[in-house]
């Protein structure tokens, strides 16, 4: 780099300013860097949430949100350095960065409140969730709730699949029930927003509930065959197996 | 019961939609005017450098109305949905403050600041990563308008030697490898300005090239 003082007025004007943009660039960059990390490590360890959560048809309910309790936790603590990053104006400014892990979070404790209450968790709810000391630790958009419930049709189709392979046909019922709400719901709300991801999730959406309606078609066909022949006490594992 | 949480979101969405039109529309509006003063502008390329004035001239009012439609856009937009909705009129503030870089150094041969370029567009400027407060254009925008105006010394070395005017190219060419060893000190990352920067050295190169036809005929010394 030549020396500043042996170079035009002008062009010394040039190389002060643009170094002053570079340190703010370089600021910027390196912040969004830090979101994009954190917003995936939070990802990572949303879907460790979720398979915990989904180990449910093995392991006792107590000890499987126990285990979920856990990684919560450790959740928590991403979401509070990741709050540190996103004061103010910066949450929307990184919004893009900082939506996947955080609609990643949305959708474990969705299934998790499923699992529990058979709802839909609201977005309070979700606030709470997310709050220490009765303060939201980041700021969660409409959008990010939205999306955050589109994904959960997957992640409940597992649950659903599970669970009849462990013989509890109600949850057949339960989930399909859910699934047919937020397929109502998302498509109206699909009418009126401009989220484009939200229509890359419909498939996902309709192929889960189409598989759920499939079951949930084959094991009512199966009873009714059962009952035509008097076979009323048929051992309910069994019964899986013949559905799948 | 739970389809509630889908109703309250789609009336939010609805009040949403109309800001997302009226943003639209102002948008295209600046749009609009935008065109109109880079066409009038661009005479600047068929006029020798003493008659630059009418040109500069000509396109004051076009300023005043961009300042208009840059108003009537940042009525709109609070800190809250600033960053929501930037995509959509960023190409085209970076279109006016490409006009503004180029209609200043027009008239005084001389880099655009931010603080210029707020004054012609009629709107705040926020070139640090602090809080917005308000609408303002922003670092990037800024940094991608000025580095439009290396197609545009390039287009004038060419069009300057048309007009019989062999010395204007050494200055334009003095004063483009300055800027661009301004852009050089940043370290860029794999985005838009990233791509922009690139092409900035396909400018120069056509800005030298006229200097060395000029040179090679004995035209410049």
């Amino acid at each position: 780099m030549e020396d500043l003082s042996l170079m035009t007025p002008s062009k010394k004007a040039i190389i002060t300013t643009f170094t002053e943009y570079r340190d703010t660039l370089d600021a910027h960059y390196d912040q969004r860097e830090r979101i994009i990390k954190c917003s995936r490590d939070i990802t990572a360890l949303s879907k460790k949430i979720v398979f915990a959560l989904l180990r449910i048809t093995q392991d006792s309910p107590e000890k499987v949100f126990k285990d979920a309790e856990a990684k919560h936790a450790q959740v928590l603590e991403l979401f509070q350095k990741l709050s540190k990053e996103l004061q103010g104006s910066d949450a929307c400014r990184y919004n893009r960065q900082a939506t996947p892990g955080i609609q990643e979070y949305i959708e474990a404790i969705s299934l998790w409140h499923f699992l529990q209450h058979d709802r839909l968790i609201t977005m309070d709810q979700v606030l709470d969730r997310l709050s220490v000391d009765g303060q939201p630790l980041v700021t969660v958009t409409d959008e990010d709730y939205l999306l955050g419930v589109s994904d959960l049709p997957g992640e409940v189709n597992r649950y659903c699949i599970n669970a009849i392979g462990k013989g509890d046909h109600d949850a057949v019922k339960r989930c399909l029930e859910f699934l047919r709400l937020l397929k109502e719901g998302i498509s109206m709300v699909m009418s009126t927003c401009h989220i484009s991801e939200l229509g890359k999730k419909q498939p996902v959406l309709n192929s889960s509930l189409e598989k759920i309606e499939k079951t949930y078609y084959s094991m009512a066909i199966r009873e009714s065959e059962l009952h035509s022949i008097g076979v009323m006490n048929v051992d309910n594992s069994e019964q899986a197996n013949i559905i799948s | 019961m739970d389809l509630q949480v889908f109703i309250d979101l789609q009336d939010k969405f609805d009040q949403e939609s109309e800001l997302f039109e009226s943003v639209k529309a102002a948008t295209k509006e600046l749009d609009r005017t935008c065109r109109l003063a880079s066409a009038k502008l661009s005479k600047a390329h068929s006029l020798p450098k003493d008659r630059l004035k009418e040109v500069t001239d000509a396109i004051k009012p076009q300023f005043a109305t961009i300042q208009q439609n840059i108003g009537e856009l940042a009525k709109l937009i609070t800190p809250v949905t600033f960053y929501k909705y930037k995509e959509m009129w960023t190409h085209k503030l970076q279109n006016a403050c490409a006009l503004a870089v180029f209609a200043i150094y027009l008239e005084e041969a001389r880099l655009a600041t931010p603080a210029d370029v707020g004054e012609h567009l009629g709107c705040k400027v926020n070139m640090t990563n602090e809080p917005i407060t308000e609408f303002v254009l922003t670092l990037d925008e800024y940094l991608l308008g000025v580095i439009s105006l290396f197609g545009e010394l390039a287009r004038l070395a060419v069009n300057s030697v048309i007009v019989n005017d062999v010395q204007r190219p050494q200055e334009i060419s003095t004063f483009a490898s300055e800027l661009y060893s301004g852009f050089q000190l940043l370290n860029l990352k794999n985005d838009v300005l990233r791509r922009r920067f690139d092409s900035i050295k396909y400018d120069i190169k056509r800005i030298e090239e006229v200097q060395y036809d000029l040179r090679v005929r004995g035209l410049i010394s």
